[in-house]
């Protein structure tokens, strides 16, 4: 198995001198094939990249529905 | 080598993710907004400052990532604990929504299933990375275990179980169906298709037993 090497993860995730990383879990991506570990990291890396370059969409409230919210109820009654 | 961090900072969440479920477990109204449980886990006592933040990702490998932190600003000042949960920008509005309200359940990460050192992260990327069928709840350990078990709490919150078994009768007969359901609740529809099925309640069930051994 391929795991990610020790100077890789330390590069992306203990770098930040005046951080202290407490937990760090994944959303699994689509594929149906073995995902290495270093793909992984590398996607990690690049995130944390945009970021920090400036390049992301940073905020405190995550992503919201574009429409209104319906009653299951309502929604039923229209069917 | 990084030192693990203190597990004791999870516990200025006062609930637990049963709790959260169960909150939003009578409401009727979809979709509901992952800001609402933003906020109901900041009115229960989360220091955190949570950051979303949307970012260009290959999807076939990483759909999300959670990450926290605590800095300690000065020799005898308070640590700052921050939460930063990474998605892909350009994903459909109902995976965001879902990849963030399932990265967002990791703040109830309990001590044990914690990932902080290189080696729990290499161990973690070792198992979340192998084919959906080769995961192993045993030999996955605690940290990937929970990846796991985050997606179908995610479910039970955006898909609350009174709005499900309204809805369970009319889908059965065929009056709707699992896209219209998706739509309605703005989740993916993979995990509709799992929350309709008649094993669902039993799934739920053991979710909700899980309650106390989440949040401690």
């Amino acid at each position: 198995m391929s795991v990610p090497s020790k100077d890789s993860i330390a590069e992306c995730l203990f770098s930040r001198h005046d951080m202290t990383l407490v937990d760090v879990k994944f959303f699994r991506g689509t594929r149906d094939d073995l995902i290495t570990g270093e793909e992984i990291c590398a996607q990690m890396k690049s995130a944390m990249e945009q970021r920090a370059m400036g390049a992301a969409d940073v905020s405190h409230r995550a992503p919201i529905s574009a429409h209104a919210p319906i009653d299951v109820a309502d929604f039923l009654a229209n069917l | 080598m990084k030192t693990r961090a203190s597990p004791g900072f999870f516990m200025d969440v006062g609930m637990s993710v049963a709790e959260v479920i169960r909150h939003f477990s009578q409401r009727t109204d979809l979709s509901i907004d992952v800001n609402d449980v933003v906020d109901l886990v900041k009115a229960k006592g989360l220091q955190d400052e949570i950051e979303f933040i949307g970012v260009d990702y290959d999807t076939s490998i990483i759909l999300g990532n959670f990450q926290k932190w605590t800095r300690r600003p000065g020799v005898y000042a308070n640590p700052i604990y921050g939460v930063d949960i990474y998605f892909h920008r350009h994903l459909p509005l109902d995976w965001q929504r879902f990849v963030c309200c399932k990265e967002l359940l990791h703040v109830f990460d309990p001590a044990f299933s914690l990932a902080s050192t290189v080696e729990d992260i290499q161990k973690l990327t070792d198992r979340i990375g192998l084919p959906p069928e080769m995961h192993d709840w045993v030999k996955d350990g605690y940290p990937a275990m929970s990846d796991h078990i985050r997606e179908y709490e995610a479910l039970a919150v955006l898909l609350p179980m009174a709005a499900r078994n309204q809805l369970a009768e009319p889908y059965e007969a065929g009056r709707v169906s699992l896209d219209a359901i998706a739509r309605l609740a703005d989740i993916p529809h993979r995990y509709v298709a799992l929350a309709m099925h008649d094993a669902w309640p039993a799934v739920y069930e053991r979710l909700m037993a899980m309650d106390g051994q989440e949040g401690a």
